[in-house]
């Protein structure tokens, strides 16, 4: 062979050697997720949340046949806002945007949507005093190897006093969960997956507004509101869904959206019953009671976050990247806390206990300048019953055997069953929404 | 800069003390399934994106192979590339690349062209490879809790290359090859993160990965010749 021959062999070999697999190759690699998949039946999508709306959005997108079953007279399920209160809009659900790094954080930079990042310090009750340091850390619980007990039996273990009890209770409620209930193990693994980053942003409008606007906008037209499914019969060709006021639906897919806690609470049966063990699975999530009281003073007297209250765990300015001139602060109750003030029976009386303990803080400044109170208590609420999910000692890997797909017909979102460490928050649930359809739609893949 | 006087500082040595060296610019297309996936599934999520995220499949690349002194009829040496890929999609107020950078090193055999037919060459490399997946969101890089985001990755591949020698000169030859490389398990754990924004979606941590790539270059000697 000499020069010339090799130069047009060799040539056509490289040619052939880069040109073949990309021309044959990206037959196999295309740009989306099931591209080629079509499904030409009827999916019905149980709950109007974050979750159950983006699983319609992304259905929607596919071109597929969908309708979104809603329980109440309205969508956004544990997202909700108050006009008329103050200057602004509050949001009266989720809030905080976690992290920078998610899906979410993505829709707020191609819509223009202006947050601000929540760079508030932490100010403590502590000893009946209000500082700016613990003598010791209590942020203790993102440690490898935790053991698989409550935060607050592990705070006691680790040398925390009952002094620190309050603080500790509102760290875990930060996931909404009693301190006595959340593991400390299984929060950590959850936390290990946790990719959107730990800073919180605040939206300049409403977070209700800005799933409103950019997601519920796409399928608002086929929701039906004031729907609360009761009944779920998949033991025939078809999917017979009934309502709590007689009406019925039939389909061929089902994505359950609903709180965990309807499902813990066996608010919608099941024919055939679901699997035992994914009935026990859901048993051992956690769901506590959860409120959010809005008090309106006439100035700002307060810190931007107190930590540590024995009434509530955690206050914060809710003011915080918002254009007002008024005076608002969110007193976030979770778990036995929560509880306590729900067994209060009335506003006015959660309201009262919340300004004594302030007054205690303050020296008597917030009764003096209090205004009015707004308070929005999920445990009341019928078809949510609770804060989010979170995870329980002993929770083992529930989240994962809970969220998996009942005869690749019935199929489940919301933010408990996202597994992926994104659970009890917004993205989470959206990210939820859109794998029950990619689970799906991988199904009829198959 | 750093990186680039980093690696000419250590080129420098492996290149004095090499009896020819190859070095060269060539193109790679490359297949990880995972990567592929992310990317599919972050298209699939996001359905407000009119311009989808195009999938990571075509670097540039620069090679440089160091081959010391001949041992029998076979020489063995260093060899190096660095690949560097992109995937960009533009949207209103949302630009978003992709970046990987891809950097291989090993060691290898090569069989010269007076072993096999007139002037070809045939290489032969078992390597360590390292890779970074960054991500820009309009034209900055993204950062999160304050640190850029990045998610580095490793593995080890075997790489081969056919080649031809064209002498230009007494000591410099026209080197253009054709090859392939395949690694059967790039581990890259965080690349989920930069890419779809998530973490435990994918069950897999890492995916085989395989290329192949052309590249031209020229052979060089750095010392004379060894005359028996």
């Amino acid at each position: 062979m000499n020069r010339r021959d090799f130069l047009k062999r060799s040539g056509l070999i490289s040619l052939g050697g880069i040109l073949l697999p990309s021309v044959l190759v990206p037959a196999c690699r295309k740009e989306t997720l099931l591209q080629d998949v079509s499904f030409s039946g009827k999916v019905i999508v149980i709950g109007a949340g974050a979750s159950g709306l983006y699983a319609g959005y992304i259905l929607k997108s596919k071109g597929i046949d969908y309708g979104i079953l809603e329980a109440t007279s309205t969508h956004g399920g544990r997202m909700g806002k108050l006009t008329g209160f103050a200057d602004y809009t509050i949001d009266t659900g989720a809030q905080w945007m976690h992290g920078n790094n998610s899906i979410l954080a993505d829709l707020v930079r191609s819509t223009g949507t202006v947050t601000t990042r929540d760079d508030s310090e932490l100010t403590y009750w502590f000893n009946n005093q209000l500082v700016n340091q613990l003598p010791s850390d209590p942020f203790i619980f993102e440690a490898d190897n935790l053991p698989d007990i409550s935060f607050k039996d592990y705070a006691h273990q680790q040398g925390f006093d009952s002094s620190y009890d309050n603080i500790v209770e509102a760290i875990a409620g930060d996931q909404g969960a009693s301190a006595s209930e959340l593991s400390a193990y299984w929060n950590s693994k959850d936390e290990e997956n946790w990719a959107s980053g730990n800073e919180d942003y605040k939206f300049h409008l409403s977070y209700f507004d800005f799933i409103n606007d950019h997601i519920a906008a796409h399928v608002t037209d086929s929701i039906n509101y004031n729907c609360p499914v009761t009944k779920i019969d998949y033991s025939g060709d078809r999917i017979t869904i009934k309502d709590g006021n007689g009406g019925e639906w039939i389909c061929d897919k089902v994505i359950i959206a609903v709180p965990v806690s309807i499902l813990k609470l066996n608010s919608i049966t099941f024919t055939p019953a679901l699997p035992s063990q994914k009935t026990a699975a859901i048993s051992r999530f956690g769901m506590g009671p959860g409120m959010k009281v809005f008090l309106k003073f006439n100035s700002t007297f307060y810190d931007d976050v107190i930590y540590g209250g024995a009434v509530c765990g955690a206050y914060a300015n809710d003011t915080l990247g918002k254009s007002t001139s008024d005076h608002v602060l969110l007193a976030f109750v979770m778990g036995d806390q929560a509880a306590a003030l729900h067994a209060l029976g009335s506003d006015a009386a959660i309201t009262n206990a919340l300004l004594q303990e302030l007054d205690s803080m303050y020296n008597g400044q917030a009764s003096a300048a209090f205004l009015n109170s707004s308070v929005h208590d999920y445990t009341d609420k019928p078809y949510i019953q609770g804060a989010y999910s979170f995870s329980t000692v002993g929770m083992n890997n529930a989240r994962m055997i809970a969220s998996q797909p009942v005869n690749n017909r019935l199929y489940f979102a919301g933010e408990a069953m996202n597994t992926n460490g994104h659970h009890q928050t917004v993205h989470g649930a959206v990210e939820a929404g859109y794998n029950a359809v990619i689970s799906m739609l991988s199904a009829l893949d198959q | 800069m750093k990186k680039l006087i980093f690696i000419i500082l250590i080129s420098i040595p492996l290149m004095c003390c090499a009896q020819f060296v190859q070095t060269g610019i060539g193109g790679k297309y490359f297949y990880s399934s995972r990567w592929d996936k992310m990317i599919q599934t972050y298209n699939f999520s996001r359905p407000h994106l009119n311009q989808k995220q195009p999938l990571l499949q075509y670097g540039g690349m620069l090679s440089l192979t160091c081959w010391s002194r001949n041992s029998g009829k076979l020489n063995h040496g260093f060899h190096s590339d660095l690949m560097f890929a992109t995937s960009y999609a533009e949207n209103p107020l949302l630009n978003n690349r992709i970046n990987v950078m891809l950097v291989t090193a090993g060691y290898g055999l090569h069989i010269p062209a007076s072993q096999l037919m007139n002037n070809t060459y045939l290489d032969l490399f078992l390597n360590a490879e390292g890779s970074l997946v960054t991500r820009r969101v309009n034209g900055e890089a993204l950062i999160v809790d304050d640190k850029r985001t990045a998610a580095p990755g490793v593995g080890c591949n075997i790489q081969f290359r056919y080649g031809y020698e064209m002498p230009l000169t007494e000591t410099i030859k026209l080197t253009p090859y054709a090859g392939g490389s395949f690694s059967p398990f790039h581990y890259s754990p965080k690349s989920e993160s930069v890419i779809n924004q998530t973490m435990g979606l994918f069950e897999e941590s890492g995916s085989t990965f395989w290329s192949v790539q052309i590249r031209i270059g020229i052979q060089f000697r750095p010392q004379k010749p060894i005359t028996p």
